[in-house]
Order: C-alpha cells, then structure tokens, then sequence
C-alpha cells in the first residue's frame, strides 16, 4: 500500500502547502485596467508548471534511454 | 517583480493614499476579531448586506514582497476565516485597492457574480490530494516503461548498442512518452476521483509539476466532511503499492474553485 501522509498540521495545512494556492489562485483583479485598485504582478510562479515543449520531449526520450543502459546486462 | 499603479486617474483629494488590502470576500461579517494582517495592520471588513471584503490597511506606495512574512500573514488571515465564516472567496496574494471607494465599487460592479461564488462554496473547504511516485527503482519511467512494450522496443531501437539517435528521432520518442506519462497521469487521477467519489463535492485535476508527481487533485468538500474524508484517502492509498505515495493537505478555502478573474471598476474614468 502507498504511503498515505497529511502535509503540514492537523489544523489546516502548513504554509508551505498553501504557498502555491496563495500565490497562483483566488480572485484576480485584472491589474491593466484598474483605476482604484492597484494589482501587484508575481512574476516567476507560472514557469513551475511543467509545460510540454521540446526540451521536455529530450529530457523524457534521455531519461527512459537511461532506463536501457540499466537493464542491459554487463558484459561478461 | 513590478508595482504597477495607474498615474493621474486617482479621485482629487489631499488625504494621503491609504490603501487596503484584500483577503477575501464573505458573506456576512465575521463574529469573531480577525487580529492582524499583512504588516500588523488590524483587519476589518468594507460592505453592505450580504457581501463583505475583509481587508487592512497598507499604504498603496508600499511594495509588497511574496516573502514568508507577508504570506504567512495573509494565510493566517485566511486561516481563521475559514473557521469562523460561513464561506470564504479568497483573494489572490497582492492585492491592494487604494481606497475603501475602490472596494465598495468593486462590490457593486461584481454584485452577483461574487453571490453566485458565495453560494457555490458555502460551507465548502479545499483539500489537495497529490500522489508521486517515490519509489528509486525501478524508477519512474521503468514503471511506465513495464506497462508500454512498444515504448521498450522504440528505446532499444534508438539507444540499443551500435544505434545513434537523431534529435528528430528523439524528440518523437519524448512525445510518444509524453502521450504514455499523460495517460498514465490521468487513469491515476481518475482512480483517485473514484476513490474519493461520494466524499468531496466536486474535483479539479490540476497539471502536475515534476516527473514524479502522478496526480494532483483539488477537492471541494464540505466542512463536515473534512474529517471524514481522512479515512477515505487512507483507503484510497490501498490501490497503490509502496512504491508510491499519496499526500493530502488542508482544509484550505476553496482557492481552486474561486478563479474569478474580474475587471477593476473603472467608471471614473469615463
């Protein structure tokens, strides 16, 4: 069975858990247009996500030819 | 990191600029003291009738860093909302109105599309599910490689002794593993959304975010549920070997079920 744990404290996660929640989700006031109210820009967040492109596509097809290198059998 | 403020639209006025910052919209106002905010300001709510931001002062000038400090002080804020209020519409971090006119606007010019959120999240809570494979070996890719015999005869024909892969050739390989972690991805997500099915309200399967994360869900679930549900996610771990493991976290409010991306009023400027 896989290892079932809870992150942070029983009493509603920690900050570290909720960072990510924090920063990227919730209500966004569109900061272009705004008059009275004043957005401020994090930048750097969205570049987390693991976005499928090319370099990906070389780092998966190396990494499974690693797996080769594994599991051929040493010479004799 | 930049600060962006609008010159020249700001209301003629001599006061200083007091800005206020935003936690989270609620429903009626909370019962209890909210203590301190962001930079020790005192929290207080801004509204009328059914729809109240909870917010505190910052001076607008003020530049406000995604430190420890700062989000430790917004989620505390949250934090204690979450306990003591009905439903919870959280803001993203950063957001700071320069005046309690521009939140009042911003109430009035989103009226019911903040109720319609309010209502769907009433008494709701976020919980976040997330399996990854932990296990060094086999690792990851042989696990999938064991269920993909195709993909095993392609890396022995590009890897294999003798045999010197293109980049084209292996850039259409990365896909092809690309298209087998994507489904593998989802039948796990998929397994854990059955698991859990009759216990959470709703799910939103987010993007994972390393090769060794397999599946992240966000859960809605009702406050009553919460303890309820930590017996279900044990079980839901039995569908697993040990070579993986599944995480869980919260209550959190419901960040992922209140992506609002809404317009600023702007009826001053005409």
């Amino acid at each position: 069975m896989a290892q079932v744990q809870r992150q942070g404290g029983p009493s509603g996660g920690g900050l570290a858990e909720v960072i990510d929640l924090i920063l990227e989700k919730g209500i966004v006031i569109d900061a272009w247009v705004k008059v009275s109210l004043v957005g401020i820009e994090i930048v750097g967040v969205q570049a987390r996500v693991v976005i499928a492109s090319v370099d990906t596509y070389l780092r998966y097809a190396d990494a499974v030819g690693q797996t080769a290198t594994a599991a051929m059998p040493s010479p004799a | 990191m930049s600060n962006i403020q609008s010159e020249g639209a700001r209301p003629e006025s001599d006061e200083p600029t007091t800005g206020v910052y935003l936690y989270a919209v609620v429903p009626e106002s909370p019962s209890v003291d909210l203590g301190d905010g962001i930079d020790k300001h005192h929290v207080y709510t801004i509204g009328e009738n059914s729809l109240k931001v909870v917010v505190s002062d910052l001076p607008v000038q003020k530049k406000l860093r995604p430190e420890r400090k700062n989000l430790a002080a917004h989620q505390a804020v949250l934090s204690r909302l979450l306990d003591t209020s009905p439903a919870v519409l959280p803001f993203s971090f950063g957001t700071v109105a320069d005046g309690v006119d521009g939140v009042k606007k911003l109430l009035a010019s989103h009226h019911q599309e903040l109720i319609d959120q309010i209502q769907q999240i009433r008494g709701e809570t976020e919980m976040t599910v997330r399996l990854t494979y932990t296990a060094e070996s086999p690792s990851m890719f042989e696990h999938l490689l064991a269920q993909h015999p195709e993909l095993v005869q392609q890396r022995d024909q590009l890897f294999g002794p003798g045999s010197d892969a293109t980049r084209e050739e292996k850039i259409d390989f990365g896909k092809a593993v690309e298209t087998a972690i994507s489904n593998m991805r989802e039948a796990y997500g998929r397994q854990i959304e059955e698991a859990l099915a009759g216990h959470v309200r709703d799910v939103k399967h987010l993007p994972c975010r390393k090769d060794n994360e397999l599946a992240r869900l966000a859960c809605l679930v009702d406050k009553s549920s919460v303890a309820g549900l930590e017996p279900i996610i044990q079980e839901a771990g039995k569908g697993f070997d040990d070579r993986f493991a599944l995480e869980y976290a919260g209550p959190f409010p419901p960040f992922d079920f209140a992506l609002l991306h809404i317009k600023a009023p702007d009826a001053d400027l005409g």
